[in-house]
């Protein structure tokens, strides 16, 4: 599957993080699994999608509060490592993707705030206008996180094939061992906080 | 309310958070499910049709899950204050309203410290352990099983808790609410976290018990660091940038090339 083809799957299982359903198929655990399959990168996939899950379980998605997109995150670590890049560098670039993805997020939702009661105007007099405003904010999000994570994954396989090879040694060993750490730190999140509220 | 108009709220429903902002939040979404409904009651009446849609177009904020239950009891009201006339719909109609904001909030706080701060991690742990055990017999299918594993363990519950809630609301009104504050949920809580810090603990053994012994004392370093990190408050995201860090500084002073 090309790049572009998995960052669209990516867009689509997004939406199900916020915008639609929220039956958890955007968990970076599923979205990990379900490209590592596609893309023919199953160990990493998976390795992605449990490090990112774990990370994730301690934030709770309450009141709209934003922090970081690990299903992005997941999914274009996945994606950045079938195109061959190296698994702490692929990782690093999904830390990025995560990070920006919300930014992104946090704008749109902004924007569509200051919308709000030019759409409430209209939707009072009925007429499909509810329904075509979530359509386009669909549409909108999905386009957006396509642009991200594919955004994303070119630049960072870029730098992979002209310049990562050639990084100083202590880059790669700060990239390695945040990708390795990252299940531990994320099972002893899980184990903290669940002590601690239990 | 007919199973298929039941259907096309519910549908809509999924759809709650479609336009989510951070003036209305669910406002948008929730005035989208219920529309096909009010369209309905107010059916004689285009002017108070219009109310009611501006009405549900303001500010509304729950759980996903828990407006499935909002929104049977709100679709019930608003078809009593429609059978109402004068002051008594005046007051009817200013019930719904207080009653949305009120019902928000409440369901909100039992709602995610149910579905988001315990059934989440526990289904979460379900599918690495169920991953972890279909690498271990040497299936081929382990992200099917951990993908399988984490939708059912959270989705089962969390789809029968809308469809319930949707048609209890329905049906009996204010009344589910108080139902619902009768289940032991501080229980099943306290069990589904305490399910999940055992997952993480067993996780942690399987993935240890595969590296060697210089990795499995790394990763048991690096356990206990996440350990104190978390209690104190830090942040995943900026745990991992101490890792990045730290390995840096490590492949600066030739500790770890």
């Amino acid at each position: 599957m090309s790049t572009a083809a998995a960052c669209l799957v990516l867009a689509v299982l997004e939406l199900d993080a916020a915008l639609v359903a929220q039956t958890l198929a955007s968990r970076p655990l599923v979205v990990g699994a379900l490209l590592g399959a596609l893309t023919g990168e199953t160990q990493a996939g998976m390795l992605f999608g449990a490090a990112f899950e774990l990370l994730s379980l301690c934030d709770l998605p309450v009141g709209g509060c934003l922090t970081w997109s690990t299903p992005v995150a997941a999914g274009t670590a996945t994606v950045i490592a079938a195109g061959g890049a190296s698994i702490p560098f692929a990782f690093a670039g999904g830390v990025l993707a995560g990070i920006l993805h919300t930014r992104a997020e946090a704008f749109e939702r902004g924007r569509r705030a200051s919308t709000g009661d030019e759409l409430a105007g209209r939707a009072e007099a009925g007429g499909g206008a509810l329904g075509r405003a979530l359509a386009y904010s669909i549409g909108l999000h999905a386009a957006m996180t396509f642009a991200v994570a594919g955004g994303v994954a070119a630049a960072v396989l870029a730098v992979d094939r002209r310049w990562w090879a050639d990084a100083p040694d202590f880059l790669r060993a700060g990239a390695a061992l945040m990708a390795a750490s990252a299940p531990w730190l994320g099972l002893a999140g899980v184990t903290a906080w669940g002590l601690r509220r239990s | 309310m007919t199973p298929w108009m039941q259907a096309r709220v519910a549908g809509r429903l999924l759809l709650l958070q479609a336009r989510w902002d951070t003036s209305r939040m669910q406002g948008t979404g929730f005035a989208y499910a219920l529309d096909p409904w009010l369209s309905v009651c107010w059916a004689a009446e285009p002017q108070a049709l219009a109310d009611a849609r501006r009405r549900h177009l303001e500010y509304f904020n729950t759980h996903p899950i828990a407006a499935w239950l909002a929104a049977g009891i709100v679709c019930r009201q608003e078809a009593a204050a429609a059978a109402l006339t004068g002051p008594a719909r005046d007051a009817a109609i200013a019930r719904v309203r207080s009653l949305k904001t009120g019902l928000g909030a409440s369901l909100a706080g039992l709602y995610d410290s149910f579905f988001w701060g315990a059934l989440r991690p526990a289904s979460a742990l379900a599918g690495v352990l169920a991953a972890q055990a279909a690498y271990h017999l040497g299936s081929p299918y382990a992200p099917a099983w951990a993908a399988g594993a984490a939708l059912a363990a959270y989705n089962v519950p969390a789809f029968a808790a809308r469809a319930y809630g949707l048609r209890r609301g329905l049906r009996v009104g204010e009344r589910a609410v108080l139902e619902l504050t009768a289940l032991p949920v501080q229980s099943w809580i306290i069990g589904l976290r305490r399910a999940a810090v055992g997952g993480a603990l067993a996780s942690f053994g399987i993935g240890a018990g595969l590296l060697g012994v210089g990795d499995r004392l790394t990763a048991a370093l690096t356990f206990a660091a996440g350990l104190v990190l978390t209690w104190r408050g830090v942040s995943p995201l900026a745990q991992l940038g101490f890792a990045g860090l730290g390995g840096m500084a490590a492949g600066l002073t030739g500790l770890r090339p």
